[in-house]
């Protein structure tokens, strides 16, 4: 019951009227239920998974919570860390459950990294005293499955996620309209821009050895373009569903494409995920190796994004993609200093000239990695990177392969997203839509919902990240 | 501000109403049935069923009549896909060919009792059934082409990795879980279906854009493909996936004649959009042709139902061999598939069967 399903639109108005006609007391029930359910739909047995998740995180942070003695909690604390990164590995790589247990059932890893990276942190944030762990159990389990970050994130912490669930509730006109209105926009970027772009990049991608040059280089820029707007679709499908329920989530993007840096690229994407990484794999790392000085920083730096890149599962793509970034930042702690002084030595610093050139690198250097992560195997990636120059040929088979329409309509949203962007990068413009008059509001409101209705694509196809 | 909320309770109990209507209406199927328009001997094309564009429903009709041999005592035994299941029009492909044949078949329906599909792994099949070698028999199997090579890598399958592999995929999701009923649902009763066909329909003719999977070419504008095909059409299939599968089908013919004293006459049919991807500047990559070279090299008899439909194609343009609205043959392509599988079964000398046909 993907976001942008049938039943997900005829199930939430049900959710949402047992939320609101259950007693507050007990309001989280029928949101963990329905997040079960949830979650169930795409696989009943992993849903056993998080309940193991769900119990095991909970009474061992009681018991870090409740041990006074250091070392016991840091063995409390540990165990918990690899019995949690456990049952990433077992549902990632079936092969080690198969051998271990006998059934050889086909298990999916939806959702189980995102709920396990969330109780790590919690884990930790318990045992460093930040947080008081959670006595009440139903709201510890809703903390875990709520449905709307079970799937792809975002990764919330529990001081502000956990708060969030016990406030009363109270039905508020603004919160409940820019919950709906994200919601919207963020199936608008997956249905209508990301399963559009899809209709290219799947040509190509499908089948790298049939294509040379030009082609290879657009459907990898396209590919940026799906898998932005396809995960942060899904996130504003997330955040729009949670302020529906009066709880707000992490925000997950904010225009990666236009980093300066890959550094900044990294502040800008996924961001829940890329801090977790760095909170709690790399700064560790870089701690430990602090004597080493620069180089411990690159070294901490490639170990993490490697650590990334076999997250993201087993595949030699994912861990290729992971090494790239890790190199491109490990380069950038010794580039950095140079970089400075050529910059003052051209007379660019903070100029314009400059941040568009930047941006301009960036973003090739984030698509040089997407090759990676997008090829179906490695062979692929390289293939597509020794004859990404070769020639220009064949891109108006690719271009035209679903007809003109679905080409000037690709052309077209890219164009809208680019103007939403602009006017949203304008001083003023946080809640733009509900500052202009009612008759703007609402013709825009129909636009975007006729706009869904005429140019959706209907692929059938899931949110990429649902794999991870 | 009152008249505000009031209106938006109005639509809210609206909306909880319709979805309560869509959930109940798909998982209580009594219920649901009396919200769709369903007829049962008529069909209109799965792959407009798909897209819901008037302009391609096409009525076709669904014959009746099976074939009436029985497994003992058949001398022909039929396994294929929706294509050999296929009655629009004409009546299924076993019948037609009995009735050509004058010659007992028997059909592998696929069934509950064999719970994967039997044209995947035709030999565990035959040992789930208990099958015993007897006087010389002819198996005709039939796989559509962008099937052919992963199903010929399962056909030798036996009966014990079928089991196993049956409790591989050990959970079943339970109906409640199972959220295709609600898409169905929703997509077909008289109330969202009608706004659902409309929309379809406003689409394409405003902006000409028919629903994935199916794919529109206004280039022949009465047919409508089947995505799957049209990507298949357009993968590289190397000649090694075509060894590799012609061995794979070799091996199956010997496993037949040596256990249970079956001929194997293996069919590919060529996709619909095989046949007319030239017109849209998609060459045919000779798939079948290559692939039945192959096997007839390895001594099986195979039938190349591409060439023979092109050719008939040639012959005469303006009849069509498939369904506009969906993917399967039409009675005629039906027929010439009878007599090809006939010219093979003589020509490949099965003497006891072929004795006075």
């Amino acid at each position: 019951m993907a976001f942008n399903s049938i039943a997900y639109f005829a199930f939430l108005p049900l959710v949402y009227a047992f939320f609101v006609v259950t007693p507050a007391k007990v309001r989280w029930m029928p949101l963990l239920v329905f997040s079960f359910y949830f979650y169930m739909t795409f696989s009943a047995s992993l849903a056993f998974f998080l309940l193991f998740a769900i119990l095991l995180n909970y009474f061992i942070a009681l018991l870090i919570g409740n041990n006074r003695r250091p070392y016991q909690r840091l063995l409390l604390l540990w165990s918990g860390i690899v019995l949690n990164i456990s049952l990433i590995v077992l549902s990632r790589y079936p092969v080690i459950l198969h051998a271990l247990l006998p059934t050889k059932g086909l298990l999916l890893s939806i959702g189980v990294s995102y709920y396990v990276f969330q109780a790590i942190s919690y884990l930790i944030d318990i045992y460093l005293e930040i947080e008081e762990p959670e006595r009440h159990f139903g709201y510890f389990a809703l903390y875990m499955a709520f449905f709307p970050k079970l799937l792809q994130g975002p990764i919330e912490r529990a001081g502000d996620l956990l708060p969030q669930l016990k406030v009363k509730y109270e039905f508020d006109y603004d919160t409940m309209r820019s919950g709906m209105l994200m919601f919207a926009w963020g199936l608008f970027k997956k249905v209508v821009v990301a399963d559009r772009l899809a209709l290219f990049v799947n040509i190509v991608y499908g089948d790298v050895h049939a294509y040379a040059g030009l082609p290879l280089v657009l459907a990898t820029w396209f590919y940026a373009f799906q898998i932005y707007f396809d995960f942060s679709g899904y996130t504003d499908m997330a955040l729009g569903t949670a302020r529906m329920f009066n709880i707000r989530l992490t925000q997950n993007f904010n225009s990666p494409y236009l980093a300066t840096s890959v550094a900044d690229f990294w502040r800008r994407w996924h961001i829940s995920f890329s801090r977790w990484i760095l909170d709690y794999i790399f700064k560790p790392l870089q701690m430990r190796w602090r004597d080493w000085r620069t180089f411990g920083t690159a070294l901490a730096l490639v170990v993490t994004f490697l650590v990334s890149g076999i997250w993201h599962g087993a595949s030699w793509g994912f861990v290729a993609w992971g090494l790239l970034h890790g190199i491109y930042l490990a380069a950038s702690v010794y580039y950095k200093p140079l970089q400075k002084k050529i910059h003052k030595a051209l007379g660019l610093e903070k100029t314009r000239l400059l941040n568009i050139w930047q941006t301009m690198v960036t973003f090739q250097l984030v698509c040089f990695a997407w090759i990676f992560f997008r090829a179906n195997s490695l062979s692929d990636a390289l293939y597509v990177v020794r004859h990404l120059f070769d020639g220009l040929n064949g891109v108006r088979p690719v271009l035209f392969a679903h007809g003109a329409t679905e080409l000037a309509v690709a052309l077209a949203v890219l164009a809208v997203m680019l103007t939403v962007r602009c006017i949203t990068a304008m001083p003023g413009s946080d809640d733009l839509p509900f500052k202009w008059p009612s008759g703007v509001r609402w013709s825009l409101y129909c636009v975007l919902v006729l706009s869904l209705c005429l140019f959706y694509v209907d692929s059938g196809r899931g949110f990429i990240y649902f794999q991870f | 501000m009152r008249v505000r909320l009031i209106g938006i309770g109005v639509c809210y109990v609206l909306l909880l109403l319709f979805s309560i209507f869509v959930i109940a209406g798909a998982k209580k199927r009594a219920f649901g049935h009396r919200f769709i328009r369903s007829d049962t001997d008529v069909v209109h094309g799965e792959l407009y069923e798909m897209c819901k564009i008037n302009r391609f429903r096409e009525d076709i009709a669904l014959m009746k009549g099976d074939a009436t041999g029985k497994i003992e005592d058949a001398d022909i035994i039929t396994i294929g896909d929706s294509f050999f299941g296929s009655a629009l029009a004409s009546r299924k492909f076993a019948a037609e060919l009995e009735a050509v044949s004058g010659r007992p078949v028997y059909h592998v329906e696929n069934t509950g009792k064999f719970n994967s599909s039997q044209v995947d792994m035709p030999l565990a099949y035959l040992e789930s059934i208990s099958c015993k070698r007897g006087p010389n028999r002819v198996l005709v199997l039939e796989s559509v082409e962008r099937y052919a090579a992963q199903r010929a890598k399962s056909c030798q399958k036996s009966w014990n990795d079928v089991h196993s592999w049956k409790s591989d995929n050990g959970y079943y999701k339970e109906r409640i879980l199972d959220t295709k009923d609600i898409e169905y649902f929703f997509s077909n009763n008289i109330l969202s279906g009608t706004a659902n066909k409309f929309l379809q329909n406003v689409r394409f003719d405003l902006l000409g854009i028919v629903n994935l999977p199916v794919v529109y070419h206004s280039e022949v504008s009465d047919m409508l493909f089947y995505q799957e095909e049209v990507e298949f059409n357009r993968s590289s299939k190397g000649e090694e996936t075509i060894k590799e599968t012609a061995d794979n089908i070799a091996c199956l013919a010997r496993k037949l004649r040596d256990r249970y004293n079956i001929s194997l006459v293996y069919v590919i049919l060529p996709q619909k959009y095989s046949l007319y991807s030239a017109r849209f500047g998609d060459p045919y990559d000779g798939f079948i042709p290559r692939l039945v070279t192959e096997m007839r090299k390895r001594n099986v008899a195979a039938v190349d139902m591409y060439s023979v439909y092109s050719a008939q194609m040639k012959l005469h343009p303006d009849r069509p061999l498939y369904f506009g609205s969906d993917t399967h043959y039409n009675r005629e392509g039906k027929l010439l598939l009878v007599r090809e599988i006939m010219r093979e079964i003589t020509e490949q000398n099965h003497k006891r069967l072929t004795n006075g046909i």
